[in-house]
C-alpha cells in the first residue's frame, strides 16, 4: 500500500510500534526497511523528506490487524 | 526593598530574549550548533530552530524518544544531556515557569562526539546493503552535524543554564541521560589529532581527582568531575568510540578504587564496588549514560572514604566484618560464618558490632543489600524478583518491604525515578 501525502513520521512510527508483527517499507530501489528496527526508522524518516522516494515506496504489513490499525496512513484506493 | 543581587537577577530574567538570541548566534558562528526553542502549553510547539535540516532533525528528536525524555524533565531546571540511537547528543533546559516568559524549553544540538561515528554508520549501512540513495540521504543530514569534544559540549550546557538563570553551575550539576529505550548507534573511529596538550591537562586533572577521592573530598570531586575522563577516551579500539569510552571508564573506575583504598576504604569493599561499576559500564549503550555513571561512581567512592575518615574509629575486626559483609552480599550471610571469618564468638561479635556501628549486624546487612539493589535497579535490566533472588532475600515481598523501609519507596518506584531523569542517586 502507498502512503498518503503529509504523513507525520513520528506518529506513524508510534503506531507501528504498537503493531503485532513486522511492518516494512519498500523503496523502488529495493530497500526493505523494517520500521520496528532502530536504524530503519531513521532511514524511513529521511525517505519521507524526499517526496519522490516516499511516493514510489510501499508499506507492507504481515498482519491484517496491523494493516487496519495503519489504515489512516494509507493513500485512498 | 530588593537587594542589589535581586535587582540584577530580575533584570537578567527580563532580558532573556536578547541573551538567548546572542547565544544562538554565537553557537551558530563558532560551532554550527543548532538551537531550538519550544513552548509547552499542554502540548509542544516549536517556536524557533536554527539547525540545518531542522525538519528531519526534529523528526529524529521525536522518533528517538529524546523529545519525550526532555519533556519529562520539566521540573529539573538543570541542563539535561540526552543521546539518540545514531550517536547524536543534545542538551536541553526548561525555563522557570514562574517567570514572565512562561514555560520554554531551549535545546542545543545535535552534536556528535567523534567524526568516525559517521564513518562507521556508513559502514554499517553498506554492510546491510542499503541502496546508495537512502544511505547518502541519511549521511548528508548527519554529515552536517557538528563534531565536538564531549567536554566542550558539556561546557555549552553549563553556559545555557547561566544564560537562562544567571546562576553558575558546574558540569557535575548537569543531568545525563541514563540508559533509556534507545537503540545504539553503530560505532565509529576516533579522530586523528594531537593530544599532547590534552594529555598534560588530563594528567594534572587526574591527579587532582584521585587526591580528592583519597581524601574523601566530595566537593573537590564535584568541582573536578567532567574535566577528565570523557575529555578524550583511550584510543585502544579505534573502530569503536563507544567501546573506547567504556574502556576509559573501566580504567577510571580502577583508579578511583585504588585511590579509595589508599584513603582507607577496605579493599574488599573497594573491589566489590569496582566490580559493580565495571559491570554497569559494560552494560551501558549511550555516551550520556557513561557520564552519569562516572559521576555516581566517583561520588560513591569519595563519600565512602569521607565517611570512614570522619566517622567514629572502628576497630579492625569490625572493619573486617563490614568488608566481609560487603564482599559476600550475594551469598547466604550467616552470623556463625561471619563470626568464624572474623575470629570472634557470635555473641561477642554482635555485641561489639552494635556498640561500634550503632546498629545491629542484621540491620547493617540489610542496608548493604539495599545499596547493592539500588545500583542494580538503576543500572541494569534485572527484574525486582531477580534482584531479590540475587541478594538472597527469602521472597520478593520481603525484599520490597526491606527496600521501602530503608529508602522510603518501593524498588519499582526507585527504578522509575532513577531511570527517568538520568538518575541522581
Amino acid at each position: 500500500m502507498k502512503l498518503r501525502e503529509n504523513v507525520t513520521v513520528a506518529e506513524l512510527l508510534r503506531q507501528v510500534r504498537l503493531c503485532r508483527d513486522e511492518v516494512e517499507f519498500r523503496t523502488p530501489e529495493g530497500d526493505c526497511l523494517n520500521l520496528k528496527s532502530e536504524l530503519s526508522k531513521y532511514l524511513f524518516a529521511v525517505i519521507c523528506e524526499k517526496r519522490e522516494l516516499m511516493e514510489q515506496g510501499t508499506l507492507n504489513c504481515k498482519n491484517e490487524e496491523d494493516r487496519q490499525a495503519l489504515m489512516a496512513y494509507f493513500e485512498e484506493m | 526593598m530588593d537587594s542589589e543581587e535581586n535587582v540584577i537577577k530580575n533584570n537578567w530574567v527580563g532580558d532573556l530574549g536578547r541573551r538567548t538570541l546572542l547565544f544562538t548566534q554565537l553557537l551558530r558562528s563558532a560551532y554550527r550548533i543548532g538551537t531550538w526553542c519550544f513552548g509547552y502549553d499542554g502540548q509542544v510547539t516549536l517556536f524557533n530552530a536554527t539547525s540545518e535540516h531542522k525538519d528531519i532533525l526534529y523528526t529524529f528528536l521525536e522518533i528517538s524518544g529524546g523529545l519525550d525524555y526532555i519533556m519529562g524533565s520539566q521540573d529539573i531546571q538543570r541542563p539535561v544531556f540526552f543521546s539518540d540511537a545514531l550517536g547524536c547528543v543534545w542538551v536541553g533546559e526548561w525555563t522557570d515557569p514562574e517567570q514572565e516568559f512562561g514555560n520554554l524549553l531551549f535545546v542545543l544540538g545535535p552534536v556528535m562526539y567523534g567524526t568516525n561515528t559517521l564513518r562507521n554508520l556508513d559502514h554499517a549501512l553498506s554492510s546491510q546493503h542499503y541502496s546508495k540513495t537512502i544511505r547518502e540521504a541519511l549521511l548528508t543530514v548527519l554529515g552536517d552535524v557538528p563534531v565536538l569534544e564531549p567536554n566542550t559540549f558539556m561546557s555549552l550546557g553549563v553556559m545555557l543554564h547561566c544564560i537562562l538563570t544567571g546562576d553558575e553551575i558546574s558540569m557535575a550539576d548537569c543531568v545525563y541521560q541514563s540508559e533509556q529505550t534507545v537503540g545504539r548507534s553503530k560505532p565509529g573511529e576516533e579522530e586523528d589529532e594531537s593530544a599532547s596538550g590534552y594529555e598534560q591537562n588530563a594528567q594534572a586533572m587526574e591527579a587532582l581527582i584521585m587526591r580528592a577521592v583519597r581524601e574523601g573530598d566530595v566537593e573537590g570531586v564535584k568541582r573536578y568531575h567532567g574535566k577528565k575522563w570523557l575529555g578524550k577516551p583511550l584510543e585502544v579500539n579505534i573502530q569503536n568510540p563507544m567501546r573506547d569510552m567504556q574502556d576509559t571508564m573501566i580504567v577510571f573506575i580502577a583508579l578511583c578504587s585504588r585511590a579509595a583504598m589508599e584513603g582507607g576504604l577496605p579493599a574488599r569493599t573497594a573491589k566489590l564496588l569496582e566490580q559493580q561499576y565495571m559491570s554497569a559500564a559494560e552494560a551501558t549503550r549511550i555516551p550520556t549514560a557513561l557520564t552519569d555513571l562516572s559521576m555516581k561512581m566517583l561520588l560513591d567512592f569519595t563519600q565512602r572514604v569521607q565517611k570512614i575518615r570522619m566517622g567514629p574509629q572502628l576497630s579492625k575486626p569490625i572493619m573486617d566484618c563490614c568488608a566481609y559483609v560487603q564482599a559476600n552480599l550475594l551469598t547466604d550471610l550467616e552470623l556463625k560464618t561471619i563470626a568464624r571469618e572474623i575470629g570472634y564468638s557470635e555473641y561477642y561479635l554482635t555485641k561489639k558490632f552494635t556498640a561500634e556501628m550503632g546498629m545491629k549486624l542484621g540491620e547493617y546487612i540489610k542496608r548493604q543489600k539495599v545499596e547493592y539493589a539500588k545500583i542494580l535497579l538503576a543500572e541494569s535490566d534485572k527484574g525486582v524478583q531477580e534482584i531479590s533472588d540475587l541478594l538472597r532475600f527469602s521472597s520478593r515481598n520481603y525484599f520490597s518491604a526491606v527496600f521501602q523501609t530503608v529508602e522510603g519507596v518501593t524498588p519499582a518506584a526507585y527504578r522509575a525515578e532513577h531511570t527517568k531523569k538520568g538518575g541522581e542517586q
